[in-house]
């Protein structure tokens, strides 16, 4: 989690102007907003880190008089040294813990109000808009423990810190602004209700942001701890608490890769990298390994000649490469290749074509998937059954999609050409088999074994080139229908 | 780039008027949109300068002319959806310089996907009869148009299509616009060679300088079978072949004409004889610096027999080929 704040930059885009009666709003709407994000970013034990780190920056805002300069809807949340570890077992424990601490940083957070107010603008209504955030998740919290008091008593602690800003001096633009928010006044009286502590609370007049809570935060960290989760497609905006963040999925990771290891259940494993992807997508993380999982998925896919999968994960590298993330892009780059041979994909050949450096094809890779290009335009399925059997890394496997369909080319080039016939051992060479066995078996399946005189095993050519004719047409077709998978 | 911004929602408030308009505002439609294209580009090489200047990588690449291109769309569109006018009032008329002006821009982006389906809507329309032909429109836009679908075409190895689309190019541009003749006949030539085995004449090179240092060595080489002298001629522009999208029909030519050639320089050197052996082809493939061993002879040779470019069998038992008394190399 070292998503760091970054120093503030102005963007004069989004500064709002002040109004023009002088009198200026106390606080930047999207700053609320940002605010509001913040802390439905975290999980409730780390609304105090959170707390701080909010202070840090917006006092920093405000000393540099930059607060109204910032781009609050664009920048990233202070997430400095928040974890979101958040067992259920301890809950209770770091409820307690977490309640002492939030007292200390509210403390500490009046004073830096109190500093904050010598500048402009005044402190309150970010001040306000951060309590009333924890304030709400703080309530939800206790519902779900059954630990009404606590949230009581906090209120308590927050009337006391209240009263305390109160004594200090307040500018009159402020009391100005308060006297003319009838609608926020309205809307703090509803606030109080529902926390239902009235103590004294109607003589503190400050204007108050209400998050809105209806839409999700654009960025969020998950927070559940669970290693393993089903995919389900998301109807709905994702909710935090199913999902995994990062830490966890490198758990995660580690886990699935001993297990694909020692179970080899495909099905499992897909489903399992599938809502690795699905988290990682709703966080937004597009890190090294968010790379390490596409290859990894895109990898495990090809080994079981998932061509689907792989596609989407290869589509998604493509995307990550090209924003100069670590990984695997020249490996990756020959089996797109291989891919659209698949495919048969001409444009996009073309298009890979002209944007290959001299260094890519240097590659071996690379160039054995050019080398596969040019046999299979050229028909040469000599070579392209060697370089079938001698492909590196696993681009084996993504020739195993289509070779089958170039084995019947192959015969039927070769029932054209040869007389009178040709010996099983040569087929079996030709087509890129590793034994007579099963390369008879192939012929079998496809009809062409009644062709092959059982004592010299020797295909009769001209007598099995009708029959070869028609496998090639049939295994072409079907990929023509297929298409993109 | 204010410059860029301007022409940009000059041209969508044109795009506005236009719809309400007819034929008479085409020419304010061409010249609007021809600058759009012009300022665009100056604005992406504007961006790209600056941005080189300072090394902040990560802001948006330049993509003014993408931003022009969509707008041109729509002013095609436009174009298209005339249902008000009788047809000789029809914006129709202003379909084929604009779709040539898309077409230009999506070729200098790459993006030639776009320009495919750009053809496929033209295609969908003029086969309901909704536009005129194209033969009716004025020839300048007809031989642009023609010249890119040709390209299509060829880079989608449909070599009669291009051919088709090509020459009609060709027959109908203006004599004096050498540089056209020469970008069409840049695609035509290895179209001519690839499907009919015809070699552009001397004429041909002294009126095209150009054409004749990128084609004249290549075709000899091809002409006589010398492979050795293909590869490297071909290895020496492959950078240009490949940016203009020729590379892969110059493979094809290496192995549907000048590899024939070389088997057929084999069977002459042997005496017309109707029996050659694998080895005589091998060693004839050894002679301009290609290595291979028999089965890979063979497996050409069978490729050849299956497309109809050499007549005859293979003995596997024998080792030997034998070809047909009547014309076994025919052209």
């Amino acid at each position: 989690m070292t998503l760091s704040s970054k120093t503030s930059k102005a963007t004069s885009s989004s500064a709002q102007k002040y109004p023009a009666n002088g009198n200026p709003p106390v606080w930047p709407d999207s700053l609320k907003a940002y605010v509001g994000r913040c802390f439905a970013s975290v999980g409730p034990s780390q609304r105090g880190a959170m707390e701080k780190n909010l202070k840090k920056v917006i006092t920093s805002a405000i000393e540099s008089t930059s607060l109204w300069a910032i781009d609050w809807d664009t920048r990233e949340l202070p997430l400095d040294g928040i974890k979101a570890v958040d067992d259920g077992e301890d809950m209770l424990e770091k409820l307690k813990t977490d309640a002492k601490k939030r007292v200390d940083a509210k403390s500490d957070i009046g004073t830096v109000a109190v500093n904050a107010m010598r500048t402009s603008p005044p402190p309150p209504a970010s001040y306000k808009s951060t309590s009333i955030t924890f304030t709400k998740s703080d309530q939800q919290y206790s519902t779900t423990n059954g630990q009404a008091s606590s949230s009581i008593s906090k209120a308590t602690k927050r009337s006391a810190k209240w009263d305390q800003r109160i004594t200090e001096p307040e500018t009159t633009e402020d009391s100005a602004k308060r006297k003319n928010s009838n609608i926020e006044q309205e809307r703090k009286e509803k606030r109080l209700l529902r926390f239902d502590s009235p103590s004294g609370n109607e003589s503190t007049p400050t204007p108050v942001a209400t998050p809105d809570y209806d839409t999700e935060p654009e960025i969020f960290v998950g927070r559940s701890m669970k290693l393993e989760k089903k995919y389900l497609r998301l109807t709905s905006a994702p909710d935090p608490e199913t999902v995994r963040p990062l830490h966890i999925l490198r758990q995660t990771l580690d886990l699935l890769k001993e297990k694909w290891k020692s179970e080899r259940n495909y099905a499992y494993i897909c489903d399992q990298f599938k809502s690795m992807r699905q988290d990682l997508t709703v966080q937004l993380i597009q890190n090294e390994f968010t790379v390490n999982v596409y290859e990894i998925h895109a990898r495990i896919a090809l080994e079981n000649g998932d061509l689907g999968e792989y596609n989407q994960c290869q589509t998604q590298l493509r995307s990550l490469y090209a924003m100069n993330i670590a990984g695997h892009p020249i490996e990756f780059l020959a089996y797109r290749i291989l891919y659209l041979l698949h495919t048969r994909n001409r444009s996009d050949m073309n298009d890979l074509l002209i944007e290959l450096t001299d260094e890519q094809k240097a590659d071996d890779a690379i160039a054995h998937a050019l080398q596969v290009r040019e046999a299979m335009t050229d028909q040469d399925y000599h070579s392209l059954m060697r370089l079938y059997l001698s492909a590196p890394n696993m681009g084996g496997y993504i020739m195993d999609s289509f070779i089958n369909r170039e084995r019947h080319a192959a015969l039927e080039i070769i029932c054209k050409a040869f007389r009178p016939d040709v010996p099983l051992r040569f087929l079996t060479d030709e087509i890129g088999f590793d034994s007579d066995k099963s390369c008879y078996e192939f012929l079998e399946k496809h009809a062409l074994n009644q062709f092959i005189d059982e004592s010299s095993l020797r295909l009769r050519a001209k007598d099995a080139y009708p029959t070869a004719q028609n496998n090639r047409m049939t295994a072409f077709r079907k990929i023509d229908i297929k298409g993109q998978i | 780039m204010a410059a860029y911004r301007e022409q940009n929602s000059l041209t969508q408030l044109l795009n506005r008027i236009a719809e309400r308009t007819d034929k008479w505002i085409l020419p304010v439609v061409y010249t609007v949109t021809q600058e759009l294209r012009i300022i665009a580009m100056e604005a992406d090489h504007y961006i790209e300068d600056r941005m080189s200047g300072s090394s902040a990588s990560n802001s948006a690449k330049p993509n003014k002319l993408e931003e022009a291109a969509r707008t041109i769309n729509r002013t095609l569109t436009v174009c298209l959806n005339d249902r008000n006018s009788s047809m000789p009032n029809s914006r129709k008329w202003g379909v084929y310089f604009i779709i040539s002006l898309l077409f230009k821009i999506y070729f200098k982006l790459g993006t030639i996907s776009l320009a495919t389906s750009v053809v496929r809507v033209l295609n969908a329309s003029s086969a309901a009869g909704d536009i005129p032909l194209v033969e009716e429109y004025p020839k300048a836009h007809m031989v642009t148009f023609k010249y890119y679908v040709g390209i299509l075409a060829f880079m989608d190895e449909e070599y009669e299509k291009a051919e088709e689309h090509l020459h009609a190019a060709l027959n109908n541009c203006y004599k004096r616009a050498t540089r056209n003749q020469e970008l069409i006949l840049q695609y035509l030539l290895p179209t001519h060679l690839l499907l009919h085995r015809r070699y552009p004449s001397k004429a041909v090179w002294r009126t095209f300088p150009r054409l004749q240092i990128i084609y004249e060595e290549l075709f000899t080489a091809s002409k006589r079978g010398d492979m050795r002298t293909y590869e490297v001629a071909l290895a020496a522009r492959e950078r240009l072949f490949v940016t203009r999208r020729i590379y892969l029909t110059m493979l094809k030519i290496r192995t549907k004409i000048v590899r024939p050639r070389l088997f057929e320089q084999v069977y002459l050197a042997s005496d017309k004889s109707t029996r050659v052996p694998v080895s005589a082809f091998r060693k004839g493939l050894e002679f301009v610096g290609i290595d291979v061993d028999d089965d890979q002879v063979e497996c050409w040779a069978a490729v050849m027999i299956y497309q109809g470019q050499m007549k005859g069998y293979i003995s596997r038992e024998r080792k030997t080929i034998v070809l047909s008394n009547n014309d076994p190399f025919p052209r």
